[in-house]
């Protein structure tokens, strides 16, 4: 069959090509688009800024799934050879999935022509079922994964999901023939390697996979490319073990490598011989259940393109690969069977910002889409406003802003109310920028439909649950993977010595269970574990210093100091003592690994979203410049003219505000028998420039200026100010070391 | 039907109707038989370039460099050749030059136009080109973007007309994408045929050069491999997220166990986000990868690749660990900015200590000093009282601020949103630099968002340098307010995000050298009157962890 795959069918001039030298292969990559297919607020970093999105810490619309078919067109127009290949987890990230569950996501892939996309973990967040039949209903691209077995050997063809998927497939780019190879998420699928599994796939090794394919492929194409959404380690692993893949396309980390990685691949050394050789399964029949036997192959180590390209819409990577079978370029120990060899490459980055021109027919693909989530729910409804923005980066590696005001929402939230609250940190996707906090950003921040569960632990399962936590926080930088509100910990990354470490031993049950025995097999090695923990506090016990409470680190909770500036002493946890915890149905079903509460019997999933908590918990928050000294209703101080107000704050009435020509409001004007309140001067020039996008849609200075008059931003933001709640420390937006990391 | 041979037989239905399509020659609709572009290239003297045998050509190191000259022109040769190997006569257009890595300075010759070239019956030889930034396999690329520069000043440009000259429904460029530029003068595209030269063999940068012997990388924001085969790289500290490496001076023949050196710049932090797996203290780097940024002054190589050659938990029945002494940082130098930067910027990245006792301090020859580190005595999480008072007339600011510390209250976050507002005539930032003028003092949430905390090496607020214990699990620095630590050693890091720029960051408990509780200070450091010896302190066996990440 395959000698019948002959090249041909050529339109016109129908000229057969065999290609010879040197050649240009261009891969237009996307990754990680995450539902971003509208633009959307970033307050820009260093590292975006550094790569050209915008100007560090301005907030600015980026994104979209118009701007990036643009890029994609235009590239593939000045592109000797193209093909788009995207990277898997184009599901999941903003409200537009939960809504239509990914077929605006395929579509718009499709309508951008990709010509292949690996899977990824979030293409299953609604279940396999859905994920195959959005994939026939509207990719119009093959979706590849090699290292997933589908079929159950005991009902073969049952599998929805190997109906949609393919290991690989391959492509004749004017003559190049270049087979694409797909390797699937294999870290961050609960329960994947639990069998049976929800999804009904049985994972496959890394390596072992990509190099039965690459053998498999490399007879019947020039050039191997693999889309992986393995995460750099993986792909740097996979390369390192493998011999004859010229480029890995991957995703899963949402970073850009710019310059691309040069990873050898090959990389194994016979120290006696000095030969290079990868391992492969033996050849020889094995028996059922029988440890794998592997044999050496000497290979050639070469370079292998490594490139990653982004996430969240923001990129569009295009590596250009020069090629070439002539040995005199290759250089020597060129061998036939790899085809073309990459020679040089070179990758350029394109940031999708709003100078990119959108295209027209996907903005068309689109619009139904717009429309309807326009009738389903307000996105631009105003929940707060954040002078500072709120950061999801834990400063010292324990507890993040964000993280304490999302754990505390569950913790408060009425009806619910336990002794603490414990959520993932990677749950929490996106920081809030500075400015005025829409519905939609909480979408992107929180993306999860996830609900919060209740369920009872005794002291002992939350020691449990907290050393879970630092032996996963150990293994990722000690950096928390769990946000908390209600208790207090100290993880220690370093390990808790046990009367088993340093013990000689063989296996992980010679360490008693805490400990466990190093990958040498020598001795018991102590492991992450949490100390000190403390839910809930002492009201007769005030503190300045944890030397108040007993010395212990972090047994002084300032978190809410009273009038006097006083903490409050934490009250260790009793390992016989009950105690009601707060947690998202994600992690209360063994996600990220926490099966010590999948396990819990005592389990009530409350069906209010993670998302309703935060979102109500902010707007009951007090405004910018809120004091009950002020003795007004509404607790903003009263005023007729600024001057009235403090530094940073403006009189705020109606009919009393004018733009200035930059944009900023000014007061026109005083307010009578002062009627007026103060309001944050950035709020209101914030908001007012929010609600001043819908008019800089008008066509003509005409419907602009009769816009402005209408809708005068200015006066909805003096307002708006006055009421919408200032997302600061006073709401939870602080890190107060609560999480105590050490060793990092 | 084994599982293997069910996923080869679904792949194959993909990709045989692939390999069923034609392969076509169209080249963009363009009547040409154009397939690719040769890139030949010689040194500017018409000279062979070197091959894999011989001596590679210098770095430049973008300027750093004055006495590399042979690295910098070269002459260009650039022919279009058709399917069948031969040079297209008919081809008359240009072609854009680059280089990578590096930068292409200048094209110089009868057929330059910027940095294209123009091809004129196939071919544009002998054309000077000038580059600057190579190193290692250097290679030249030339494309047929379909792009005629024009002075815009002469003649508006197709692609700047706004008229649809090729009727393809875009106008200019950006929108047309057969507009390579603004001054393109033709909107009809190109054939996108290509070359590449073969590699100019430069040799690759130490970490000194890579550090550009200075503040700043030559190679800011570009991937480079390292030299790490003739240098040796000895991993110095493993962090939460990446690790350090000293580029080491070569061992002495006369004294193989003596003391050994950092180089002057060699020392290097390699970010890789998380716990960089199966690499400790003291491992030797055979390879070493990645892309050199500048993070807010910090120089760094992030995204790496890297890979152990000689693991020393492997070697080390076989002698000590050989990590190069730290480098002393004196009180003297800290005196002036000046001095303080170029003895600090040497070491950043590197292993240095603090502490101990100076003899001969600058300026008091004879004289004797016992200085130690002070860890600060302000310094602590309560607010400072804050006076506010109408600013004099004629002042930049509306208010002026007086700030009252105490012991326990640094904290200059006022309103409490967990930053120092750093705005001119703003409170926040009025103490902050009251604490940062008070060489005693640490402002609070600087420690709070990221660890740090100041000590003291002399009176002036220059003689403090920032520190790191976080590694050190059992030491609260508030504990010790105002406490002398006769040696503190560990990483140099720099951030320009303050006043205080320097951090030693500790690696374990080890580099942290205490005093008894209540003992006599004088005494203490009598007790260490010499650093601790480095030897195996802060090692410890890793093994390769799992990308372990979390789906949510």
């Amino acid at each position: 069959m395959l000698a019948g795959l002959a090249l041909g069918g050529c339109p016109e001039p129908a000229r057969t090509v065999e290609l010879a030298g040197q050649v240009r292969l261009t891969l237009l990559h996307t990754s990680d688009l995450h539902s971003r297919l509208f633009p959307y607020d970033l307050q820009i970093n260093q590292a975006d800024a550094k790569l050209g999105l915008g100007p560090v810490d301005r907030v600015v619309r980026v994104g979209g799934a118009a701007r990036i078919a643009h890029i994609i067109g235009r590239e593939r127009a000045r592109a000797d050879r193209a093909l788009h290949i995207d990277g898997g987890d184009s599901f999941q990230g903003a409200p537009i999935f939960n809504f239509f569950s990914g077929a605006a996501e395929l579509r718009a892939l499709s309508e951008m022509g990709a010509d292949a996309a690996v899977v990824a973990n979030h293409e299953f967040d609604v279940g396999g079922l859905n994920f195959s039949n959005q994939v026939s209903r509207w990719a119009t691209f093959p979706i590849v994964a090699a290292n997933y077995r589908l079929d159950d050997p005991a009902v073969p063809g049952s599998s929805q999901l190997a109906r949609v998927l393919s290991p690989w497939t391959a492509f004749n780019v004017d003559g190049l023939k270049v087979a694409v190879i797909g390797m699937g998420n294999l870290s961050s699928i609960t329960s994947l390697y639990e069998q049976p599994n929800r999804l009904g796939i049985t994972p496959l090794a890394t390596v072992d996979t990509a190099q039965f394919y690459v053998d498999l492929v490399r007879p019947l194409v020039d050039v191997v490319v693999f889309v992986t959404h393995l995460g750099l380690e993986y792909d740097e692993f996979m390369i390192r073990n493998t011999t004859g893949i010229d480029v890995v396309l991957g995703g899963h980390n949402h970073i850009v490598l710019q310059p691309p990685q040069h990873v050898t691949d090959c990389d194994r050394v016979d120290p006696a011989t000095g030969e290079h050789y990868i391992e492969v399964p033996s050849p020889e029949p094995q028996a059922p259940g029988e440890r794998i036997e592997y044999v050496r192959r000497p290979c050639r180590p070469r370079d292998v393109v490594l490139a990653h390209s982004g996430a969240f819409a923001k990129y569009v990577g295009r590596l250009d690969l020069a090629l070439s079978n002539d040995p005199s370029e290759v250089g020597a120990g060129y061998d036939p069977i790899n085809g073309f060899e990459v020679v040089a490459d070179q990758y350029t980055i394109f940031p999708v910002t709003e100078d990119t021109p959108e295209d027209p027919h996907l903005v068309n693909t689109l619009e139904p889409y717009r429309q309807s989530l326009d009738a389903l729910i307000d996105l631009e409804l105003l929940v707060g406003y954040a002078p500072a923005g709120v950061s999801r980066v834990a400063p010292a590696g324990g507890d993040s802003p964000l993280g304490n005001m999302v754990a505390t929402a569950m913790w408060l939230r009425q009806g619910i109310q336990t002794d603490f609250a414990l959520t993932n940190t990677q749950g929490i996707r996106a920081d809030i920028p500075t400015g005025p906090v829409t519905l939609e950003q909480l979408y992107n921040t929180f993306p999860f439909d996830n609900s919060i569960t209740k369920m009872q632990l005794s002291g002992v399962e939350v020691q449990e649950l907290f050393n879970f936590n630092a032996r996963r926080s150990a293994s990722r930088g000690c950096s928390s993977q769990a946000q908390i509100a209600g208790a207090r910990v100290v993880n220690d990354c370093l390990g808790c010595a046990t009367a088993f470490t340093g013990q000689p031993c063989a296996t992980d049950d010679d360490c008693g269970g805490s400990d466990r025995c190093d990958d040498d097999g020598r001795v018991c090695q102590a492991r992450a574990c949490a100390t000190d923990i403390y839910i809930g506090v002492n009201p007769d016990q005030p503190c300045a210093g944890d030397d108040q409470c007993g010395g212990r680190p972090g047994s002084c909770d300032l978190g809410s100091p009273d009038a006097q500036g006083q903490g409050r002493c934490g009250v260790p946890i009793d390992p016989i003592g009950n105690y009601e915890l707060a947690t998202s149905n994600y992690l209360a079903l063994g996600g990220s690994g926490f099966i010590v509460l999948k396990k819990n019997t005592t389990q009530f999933d409350t069906r209010v979203q993670q998302r309703d908590a935060l979102i109500d918990y902010m707007r009951q928050g007090k405004p910018c410049g809120y004091s009950e000294a002020n003795g007004t209703d509404d607790g903003l101080r009263a005023c007729s003219e600024d001057a009235e107000c403090e530094e940073g704050y403006a009189c705020a009435c109606t009919g009393r505000v004018a733009p200035r020509g930059d944009g900023t409001c000014q007061s026109a004007g005083a307010c009578e028998g002062a009627s007026g309140r103060c309001v944050l001067v950035r709020c209101r020039d914030d908001v007012a420039a929010f609600h001043r996008r819908t008019c800089n849609q008008a066509r003509s200075q005409e419907a602009y200026t009769s816009c402005e008059t209408q809708l005068n931003p200015c006066e909805i933001g003096g307002e708006s100010c006055k009421f919408l709640a200032c997302v600061d420390e006073r709401l939870g937006n602080f890190a107060d070391g609560r999480q105590r990391m050490v060793g990092r | 039907m084994s599982g293997g041979r069910r996923a080869l037989a679904r792949g194959l239905g993909f990709a045989a109707a692939a390999l069923l399509a034609g392969s076509c020659v169209t080249r963009n609709g363009i009547e040409t038989d154009t397939f690719r572009l040769r890139v030949s290239v010689a040194r500017a003297d018409g000279s062979a370039l070197p091959g894999p045998e011989d001596e590679p050509l210098c770095l430049d190191l973008r300027g750093f460099n004055p006495a590399c000259t042979e690295g910098g022109a070269f002459l260009v040769t650039v022919e279009a050749i058709d399917l069948f190997n031969e040079r297209d006569l008919n081809f008359n257009g240009y072609a854009r030059l680059s280089i990578r890595p590096g930068t292409l300075l200048a094209v110089e010759g009868d057929r330059a136009e910027g940095r294209n070239v123009r091809l004129e019956a196939g071919v544009a030889e002998a054309q000077l080109i000038r580059v600057t930034g190579a190193f290692g396999d250097t290679t030249v690329w030339a494309d047929d973007l379909g792009y005629t520069p024009v002075d815009p000043a002469v003649l508006t440009p197709a692609c700047s007309d706004s008229v649809d000259n090729d009727g393809d429904g875009f106008v200019d460029f950006p929108f047309d994408p057969d507009c390579a530029f603004a001054n393109d003068d033709s909107e009809t595209g190109g054939t996108y045929a290509s070359g590449v030269s073969a590699p100019l063999r430069f040799r690759l940068p130490t970490v000194p050069e890579a550090q550009g012997l200075g503040a700043a990388s030559p190679y800011d924001q570009e991937g480079v491999r390292l030299e790490a085969t003739e240098s040796r790289l000895m991993v110095s500290r493993i962090a939460s997220d990446g690790f350090y490496v000293s580029d080491v001076e070569p061992v002495d023949p006369a004294n193989p166990g003596g003391e050994l050196r950092q180089k002057p710049y060699g020392g290097l932090f390699v970010f890789s986000f998380n716990l960089p797996p199966g690499i400790a203290v003291c491992d030797r780097v055979g390879e070493l990868s990645g892309t050199m940024t500048e993070f807010f002054g910090f120089t760094e190589l992030t995204f790496p690749g890297f890979k152990v050659s000689e693991p020393w938990f492997s070697l080390r029945d076989s002698g000590p660990c050989r990590l190069p002494t730290p480098a002393l940082v004196e009180p003297g130098v800290l005196s002036s900015e000046d001095t303080a930067s170029a003895f600090l910027e040497q070491y950043e990245g590197g292993l240095v200590r603090v502490g101990g006792v100076v003899t001969d301090p600058v300026g008091q020859p004879g004289k004797i000093d016992t200085v130690g580190v002070r860890v600060a005595s302000i310094f602590g999480p309560e607010l400072p009282e804050v006076l506010r008072q109408q600013a004099p007339a004629g002042d930049q600011c509306q208010f002026v601020y007086a700030v009252t510390f105490r012991p326990a209250a640094s904290n200059c976050d006022l309103d409490g949103d967990g930053r120092v507002d750093f705005t001119p005539c703003s409170p926040e930032n009025t103490c902050s630099q009251r604490c940062f003028d008070n060489p005693a003092c640490s402002e609070w949430s600087s420690f709070r968002r990221v660890g740090n905390f100041r000590a003291q090496l002399g009176p002036s607020p220059l003689q403090t340098i920032l520190l790191n214990t976080g590694t050190v699990g059992g030491f609260d620095p508030t504990r010790y307010r105002g406490a002398l630590l006769p040696w503190v050693t560990g990483t140099l890091a720099n951030f320009s995000g303050g006043p205080l720029n320097w951090t030693i960051e500790t690696r374990c408990s080890e580099d942290l050298v205490l005093c008894n509780e209540g003992e006599d200070e004088a005494a203490c450091l009598a007790r260490f009157p010499t650093p601790p010896e480095l030897g195996t302190t802060c090692t410890r066996e890793r093994t390769a962890t799992d990308n372990d990440s979390e789906s949510q």
